[in-house]
């Protein structure tokens, strides 16, 4: 999951790409309008929102049970369940399950859980062929890039640029790339035949359902369900928190997810999967004869005992990205990670750890818009705070702020100290001063005079002028405008 | 799963929950002994559902066909397969449409109608798909229509082939109006209880679309990029 | 949802917790708060020993140095019973929201925590929601355009009051803002931390205070104040940053 750059050559490649900058500000601020109007429509928003918090907080913390109940079903309904704790093992049983049925070729719907482990790369490594399908996620990876988006992976992308990829990648002429719907009926074409010829079929899930092992695999495009439909083998990867006890709970969580991630009041195919294809005399007519269901654990069992389990809460919805204000200028893949914007900057570290990934908390004003759009309230200020304070214990970050910090406490808790302190830095920074503006501050600071000019001191602190206004009863107002 | 993974899955969870910090959970037990009804405004009388469930579709671009009684439908799903130029069918087998002869009719048009079912067998398979794959026409039944999304619930089963709503260009269901409701979670406090009698339960709302290059929308990427239900 | 007076009896004097950056920078936002309240007959008292609140050292992780400024600050506002008024959001977030958990394993704090945030109130919320007062008498001039700074919108839901109290004052042009609720890129050190990502959204925030043709923005936290008028400035721009009080304040 690590990126090669540090996070601050990530973000500087980012904002000096206009066009980068100007596709995902577009995008955001129309997927921004959508969810607004989405959930205009709903009769009690506020309600359902609560009520679905409380239903991922109570799944959480019946997990044990919940997944046990969710394994017995599906092997009831004739799937195969398996325990994977690390992603190793995860990619392992894949590729030995494929090598061992004979499968040469293998198509994929969009996941994210398939994206953390490194599951592609596990495929072609094993000398397998592995196809994405979700046309985003295609144009990805005829490109070798990476999603920048969870929902959106090309965001970061114009038409002319997947127009110039389908002509070098997979011979596209120019008629087929004239414009998007000739685009999209291209891939259509080209990945009709890969769903075909496919052994097997990978997937990611959206939610399990516990009461009857059921999968819920949303997808607008169609290709979630050829992928569980046409090969002869599903094989669906499921972060373990993806958990609803009961089909009840799916029907509020159903209604929260489309209309946050995309402005849906539903996505166009909404599958719920309940083992591979029923055998025998009357046997179902079509779909995979065999279900495998990846329960992949990859450190969330860790996220899951600490401070940071309400960040499992979460339904891969996008609305956080969207709405959050460093997302819109650097985009996802200045994160770094397979999980960007707010809650990435959460889970990331969360199942990762800070020695990689200390920046990503700090990658954030903690203005508060992820946790008021999240449709199941997620606090996530409250976890980027949780997560400097043990980047701070844990040694990590600048010197510079440690030692300030120090001496900034060791100040404040002794006020005549703290008023001698400001007054000599009053004393000092009124010599850099022009107009009462310091136009470049020293070292760490300079920072902050990169991009603003920054206040002299004021000659008289608001203390000393209400002592002189108390003594001489109301007059002593200073002013040096803002 | 093997009997030692299930325990250490069951342990490695167990303590994790004890130390687990889940704001918003609350002591009740299971939630979904909470939930009402659905928070959209629902409609309620028949005239109502049929026209929310209209408005809906139409809005994503889906086609809805009014018509009365089983006659007018297979009426109408002939003159949709003639609109289409089709010359191929894919569909459920006759009595699970639910309207009697209406294969037969197709038939009788000069169009071929494959039922399936698709074989196990790898080279089989293969083949089998590679033809179904030409078919221009979908045509399914519909479980249920939802009025305040537009979708309609179709199941797999015997004589009920999934694909025969997802690989053509054209996807056409024939829902009764009798099978709406106001809504998704309406439909699941009564009919939870058949998810599982089948492997599958799609519940489709509109065309196959994408917006993934430039927000824009496009439809049919993968799955039909029209839908007609005739709503009989 | 907090009971924001547990009396009918309208308080008739107050603490004001000034704020460092108030203090040491701009002091007349402070005064400018004083002459509002003392105007519509509340006392005020300015308890000595004040510094600062700590949310710097929170919100870069050091809690252990957050922690020590909070029982500081804790000792100087408990000695004294009445309520006690923040011309900042962020500050008046920090003391409500963050001083109980950050002070969770010293019941004697938790409790001195619990106690200050019940009788903590940002300015404007003090104004508008126990006052009851939105017409302050004040009289301006120009084209004026409110942001509102994000701790005090999110945190306390800080935003309708302003909003009434701006709309009160005689002779300005209020200017709508777009994306007013969109953060300006401050955030403590994150200003200087990740100044080219905070540099980038506080060009955002500035090419909107452009477009609304206002030549004053109205806040309610002296912080992002700061902040965007060093942006507004360094652009050449004539247009001031101008914290509500002091507008308040002129008749």
């Amino acid at each position: 999951m690590t990126s090669p750059l540090p996070f601050h050559r990530r973000v500087e490649q980012a904002l000096g790409n206009q066009q980068l900058r100007g596709a995902i500000g577009r995008a955001t601020a129309r997927k921004v309008e959508g969810r607004l109007a989405a959930l205009a429509g709903l009769a009690d928003a506020d309600r359902l929102r609560d009520e679905g918090r409380r239903i991922r907080a109570n799944a959480l913390g019946r997990l044990d049970e919940q997944l046990t109940r969710f394994v017995e079903q599906v092997e009831r309904h004739g799937g195969t369940a398996v325990w994977a704790p690390d992603a190793d093992h995860a990619v392992r049983y894949l590729v030995d399950l494929a090598r061992a049925r004979g499968v040469k070729s293998i198509v994929k719907s969009k996941s994210m859980v398939t994206e953390e482990i490194e599951l592609n790369r596990a495929i072609e490594a094993a000398g397998l062929r592995v196809v994405e399908t979700d046309l985003g996620e295609y144009v990805i990876q005829l490109d070798h890039d990476h999603p920048s988006h969870i929902v959106a992976p090309i965001i970061h992308k114009t038409r002319q640029d997947i127009a110039a990829t389908f002509k070098r990648e997979v011979g596209a002429t120019d008629a087929d790339v004239a414009d998007i719907p000739s685009m999209t009926a291209f891939a259509r074409r080209k990945l009709r035949q890969d769903f075909l010829t496919a052994g097997m079929g990978v997937s990611g899930v959206n939610f399990g359902i516990a009461e009857t092992g059921t999968l819920c695999i949303c997808t607008n495009e169609g290709n979630g369900r050829l992928t569980t439909t046409v090969p002869r083998i599903h094989v669906a990867f499921m972060g373990i928190e993806r958990i609803l006890p009961t089909l009840a709970d799916l029907g509020i969580m159903l209604q929260l997810l489309a209309r946050s991630s995309t402005g849906q009041k539903l996505t166009a195919y909404t599958n719920l999967l309940t083992g591979p294809r029923r055998p025998g005399l009357d046997a179902e007519s079509d779909g995979p004869d065999e279900l495998h269901v990846v329960l992949v654990d990859n450190g969330r069992s860790h996220v899951l005992g600490s401070e940071l389990a309400e960040i499992l809460y979460c339904i891969r919805c996008g609305a956080c990205l969207n709405a959050c204000p460093v997302y819109r200028q650097i985009g996802g893949h200045a994160y770094g990670s397979v999980y960007p914007g707010p809650v990435g900057a959460v889970f990331t570290p969360a199942i990762g750890g800070l020695a990689d990934w200390s920046d990503l908390p700090h990658a954030s004003s903690l203005c508060g818009a992820c946790r008021e759009v999240c449709p199941v309230r997620i606090d996530i200020p409250r976890m980027l705070l949780a997560l400097r304070a043990r980047a701070a214990t844990e040694g990590h970050g600048p010197w510079w702020a440690r030692v300030g910090l120090r001496a900034y406490r060791f100040t404040a808790v002794r006020p005549t100290l703290f008023r001698l302190a400001g007054r000599l830095t009053a004393r000092a920074t009124s010599l850099v001063a022009r107009d009462g503006r310091i136009s470049k501050l020293p070292g760490p600071l300079a920072g902050w005079t990169r991009y603003r000019e920054f206040p002299a001191m004021a000659p008289r602190t608001f203390q000393e002028q209400w002592k002189g206004r108390r003594q001489e009863s109301g007059s002593g107002i200073s002013s040096a405008g803002l | 799963m093997k009997p030692e993974d299930l325990a250490h899955m069951r342990s490695t969870l167990g303590r994790a929950i004890g130390r687990a910090l889940l704001p918003g959970a609350s002591p009740d037990g299971p939630s979904s002994a909470r939930v009402s009804q659905g928070a959209e405004r629902a409609a309620e009388s028949p005239e109502e559902l049929v026209s929310s469930f209209r408005r809906e579709l139409e809005a994503l671009a889906g086609v809805v066909h009014e018509v009365s009684g089983v006659e007018a439908a297979r009426c109408r799903v002939r003159e949709i397969a003639r609109d289409q130029r089709a010359t191929r069918v894919l569909s459920w087998e006759g009595q699970h449409l639910r309207v009697d002869g209406l294969l037969g009719d197709l038939e009788g048009d000069g169009l071929q109608v494959m039922t399936g079912p698709v074989p196990s067998e790898t080279e089989a398979r293969a083949a089998s798909l590679a033809t179904l794959e030409r078919a221009e026409l979908g045509l399914t039944g519909a479980d249920a229509g939802l009025a305040d999304t537009g979708s309609i619930v179709v199941r797999s089963g015997p004589g009920r082939l999934r694909l025969a709503s997802l690989l053509p260009p054209v996807h056409v269901a024939l829902l009764p109006r009798s099978g709406l409701w106001p809504s998704l979670t309406a439909w699941l406090a009564e009919e939870s209880s058949t998810v599982q009698d089948v492997s599958n339960l799609v519940i489709i709302t509109g065309p196959s679309r994408t917006a993934d290059i430039e927000m824009t929308l496009s439809r049919g990427v993968h799955g039909p990029g029209e839908l007609h239900v005739v709503l009989y | 949802m907090r009971l924001l007076y547990p009396s009918r009896v309208k308080p008739r004097s107050v603490q004001l917790l000034v704020t460092c950056l108030i203090d040491h920078f701009f002091p007349q936002t402070g005064l400018a708060a004083v002459e509002v309240l003392e105007r519509h007959g509340v006392s005020v008292t300015c308890p000595a020993g004040q510094t600062c609140c700590g949310q710097p050292a929170f919100n870069a992780g050091s809690w252990n140095d957050a922690r020590a400024m909070a029982r500081h600050t804790l000792d100087v506002l408990s000695k004294d019973e009445r309520p006690i008024v923040v011309p900042s959001g962020s500050c008046a977030d920090m003391v409500l929201h963050h001083y109980e958990t950050l002070l969770a394993a010293e019941p004697a704090y938790a409790k001195k925590a619990h106690d200050v945030a019940s009788r903590t109130y940002e300015f404007s919320q003090f104004l508008v929601d126990v006052l009851g007062i939105t017409d302050t008498g004040a009289t301006g001039t120009g084209r004026v355009t409110y942001h509102a700074a994000c701790h005090g919108l999110r945190g306390l839901g800080v935003d309708r009051q302003p909003r009434a109290l701006l709309e009160h004052v005689r002779g300005i042009e209020r200017c709508p803002l777009r994306d007013a609720d969109v953060c300006c890129g401050f955030g403590g050190l994150f200003a200087v931390k990740m100044a080219d990502i905070s540099g980038a959204m506080l060009a955002a925030k500035l090419d909107a205070i452009e477009e609304s043709r206002a030549d004053t923005v109205v806040v309610t936290d002296v912080s992002c104040g700061m902040h965007v008028q060093g942006g507004l400035e360094r652009r050449g721009s004539r247009v001031r940053v101008r914290h509500l009080a002091e507008v308040l304040a002129s008749r």
